[in-house]
Order: C-alpha cells, then sequence, then structure tokens
C-alpha cells in the first residue's frame, strides 16, 4: 500500500513538474517573441541603418 | 552608430575624412579613413610645386625632355591639361611664372590673409579673365603607353586645384564601399556612400564666413575657389593666386567665390575656379547645368542652376 501510495505521489509531482514546465516554457517563448519583436528595428540599425550624415562646409580654401 | 572623423593638415588647407561605421566591423571605418589619408599625403608628396624633392618639381627642373613619371603624375598632368582645354584655357597649368611673379613663390599656408574688403575696396577695374593667345598647355606631351611626359622647353607647370580635386576623387573611390563618406580638403568635396542619404552641404560666405546658402547632396563632388584664403598685401595694393592668363595677373572679375557642383571633385575644382574667372554672367552660365552659386565682391549671393541637381548627379 504504500509503494502505491508514493507511486501515486510521484506520478503526481511528474505530471505537476512537467505542466509547470510547459506554462514556464509557453509564457518564456511569448516574452521572448515579444522581446525579439520589439528589438527588430534596433537590430536594423546595427546592420547598416545610417543616422543623417553629418554636414559639410565648402569655402574658399 | 554614426560617423567616424578623421581630420589633419594637407595641401596647405584642413582636410576631414568622413566614414560612416557598421555596427558589425566597429573598427573598419577609422582604417579606411587611414589608408584615405595614406594616400592623399602620397599624391601631396608627388604633386606639390613647394618641394623641390617632389616628382612635380623634378618634371618641372626637366622641361624640354621627355621624363618616365608614376602613373599619378601622369595622371595629374593629364587632369590639368583637360582641365584646361574644358575651361578653354582659362584655368592654365603653364602659368607659374606668373603666380610666382604675383607673390605666390612658396607656400602660404597658416598665412593669415589680409582683411578681403579691404582688397575688393582697392582692386582694378572688373573685368573676365580670358586665356593667353599661344596656349603652351597644348603642347604638353604625355605618352600613357610607356608613361612619360615631356613639358614644352622652359614651360613650368602648377597642378594646385586639379591635383586636389583628383586626389580628393582618389580617395572618395577608396570608401565607396562604406554605408556614407566625405572626402573634404579645403572645400573641395565629395561625397556617397551606399545608404543612399543625401548630406547637407554649407557654403561659407567668404566676407564673413556665416553660411551664405545650403542644399543636399546625395552623391558626387562640390567645389569652392575663391580669392580670400590665398590673399596678400603688394607694394602696389594686394594679390591672389587665381591668375588670369592673358594678362598675367590676379583676376578681379567682380567674383570673389565661385562654387561648382559635378559628378566628380576634378570637374567641381575646375567649373568653380571657370566661373570665378569668367565673371558673373559668363560665370552663371557655365554653373547652370551641374548647379552652383557665385559670390560677388559686394556680398551678393547668386545662385546658378538648380541645387535638385544634385541629387540627380547620383541617378
Amino acid at each position: 500500500v504504500t509503494n502505491r501510495v508514493a507511486k501515486t505521489v510521484l506520478t503526481i509531482a511528474a505530471v505537476a513538474a512537467t505542466a509547470t514546465a510547459l506554462v514556464f516554457s509557453a509564457l518564456f517563448y511569448s516574452a521572448a517573441r515579444k522581446q525579439t519583436a520589439a528589438a527588430a528595428p534596433a537590430a536594423q540599425v546595427d546592420s547598416g541603418t545610417q543616422p543623417a550624415p553629418a554636414p559639410v562646409t565648402t569655402r574658399t580654401s | 552608430m554614426g560617423e567616424h572623423e578623421h581630420s589633419f593638415d594637407l595641401f596647405g588647407t584642413r582636410v576631414r575624412i568622413l566614414v560612416g561605421t557598421c555596427a558589425s566591423r566597429p573598427l573598419d571605418a577609422g582604417l579606411s579613413a587611414l589608408r584615405a589619408r595614406a594616400r592623399l599625403q602620397q599624391m601631396h608628396r608627388d604633386l606639390t610645386r613647394f618641394e623641390a624633392t617632389s616628382e612635380l618639381a623634378r618634371l618641372n627642373a626637366a622641361a624640354g625632355t621627355e621624363v618616365a613619371v608614376s602613373p599619378i603624375l601622369l595622371r595629374a598632368v593629364q587632369a590639368a591639361v583637360t582641365a584646361a582645354r574644358r575651361s578653354d584655357g582659362l584655368v592654365d597649368p603653364t602659368i607659374l611664372p606668373e603666380l610666382e611673379r604675383a607673390g605666390y613663390a612658396r607656400s602660404r599656408a597658416g598665412q593669415e590673409p589680409p582683411p578681403l574688403a579691404a582688397a575688393i575696396a582697392a582692386a582694378p577695374a572688373r573685368r573676365p579673365a580670358e586665356r593667353r593667345p599661344a596656349s603652351d598647355w597644348a603642347r604638353i606631351d604625355i605618352d600613357t603607353r610607356r608613361g612619360t611626359v615631356r613639358l614644352p622647353p622652359g614651360i613650368r607647370i602648377d597642378l594646385g586645384g586639379t591635383a586636389k580635386g583628383l586626389a580628393v576623387d582618389l580617395a572618395a573611390d577608396m570608401l565607396a564601399r562604406h554605408p556614407s563618406f566625405a572626402v573634404d580638403a579645403g572645400g573641395d568635396i565629395h561625397v556617397g556612400g551606399t545608404s543612399c542619404r543625401p548630406r547637407t552641404v554649407l557654403i561659407a560666405h567668404p566676407l564673413d564666413d556665416r553660411i551664405a546658402h545650403s542644399f543636399t547632396l546625395l552623391r558626387g563632388a562640390v567645389a569652392t575657389s575663391g580669392v580670400r584664403t590665398r590673399l596678400w598685401a603688394t607694394a602696389d595694393g594686394y594679390a591672389h593666386h587665381l591668375i588670369d592668363p592673358a594678362r598675367g595677373e590676379p583676376a578681379w572679375t567682380g567674383v570673389i567665390q565661385a562654387t561648382a557642383l559635378a559628378p566628380t571633385a576634378l570637374v567641381a575644382e575646375t567649373l568653380a575656379k571657370t566661373a570665378l574667372l569668367r565673371g558673373s554672367r559668363g560665370g552663371r552660365e557655365l554653373l547652370a547645368r551641374h548647379g552652383g552659386a557665385l559670390i560677388l565682391d559686394d556680398g551678393e549671393l547668386v545662385i546658378a542652376g538648380d541645387h535638385e541637381a544634385a541629387l540627380a548627379l547620383a541617378r
């Protein structure tokens, strides 16, 4: 009886741990997607988008 | 993100190199600027008339004989002759004796010029410059196959502004792969880059250094020629470095500064100098095609052509 109770408890604990891991994975994935989407413009800047070039002055030299 | 800036003194003026940085290769812009600087310095060493050891000085000393020259001197002499032809003899590389007689035998870098307004007040009657009846520049023999140049006997040349324009263009070629770049050698400017972002260009007024005009340039060149900086007092009044070839004296045409746009700094430099030498009317006509600006000796700004042409240069 004790073994059966222990097995049941362990099974419930494993299921709960798996479910918790799945929930946290889903939350993490969702947050990561949001972060990636928010970071997209910055990545574009890093890949070559430039600010307006600095002005130059022409004069008699 | 921004532009790496590198500046130094050369060609008797301040040179400024701007190169757009790229996050994936942060050191690239600085290294490219240093390479462009080394190129400009080498060209200056070869093409200056102020150093007896320069390759140009050796060519001048050997006038009348055929001389084997470096590819860069060959190209610079070709550029000077082309500028003379395009300007109908006004931008004449053979006016060196007249330039020296006017008082420009040594570099004037770092020397403070007298007030421009005083020189304008004392200047003789204004008239357009004219070409010489005999064009010595047309008798310069250039053999590109053998890499030789032969100056006519007794003729010495000054490569001056054309050499500077050519140097700016060659440095610009080295920077073309960067997102943005500008090579500015004392007003001779070549801009461009792969990002296709227009750059603001300001024209400084020669009388008070305020900004007289501004426009944007996507890709191409702008050059300014004028009497303000290479100006000095003489026993008779004032002289400057823009010589009227026919009279052999500094030109007072009523224009004290000309700015020209063109696809290259070499062409822009030639156009600007020619426009100033032709005077107000002829200069305005000349600059109409690519765009430009004149400043007359009363301080008035005259816009020639359409600066939107500047953006069209890249298309």
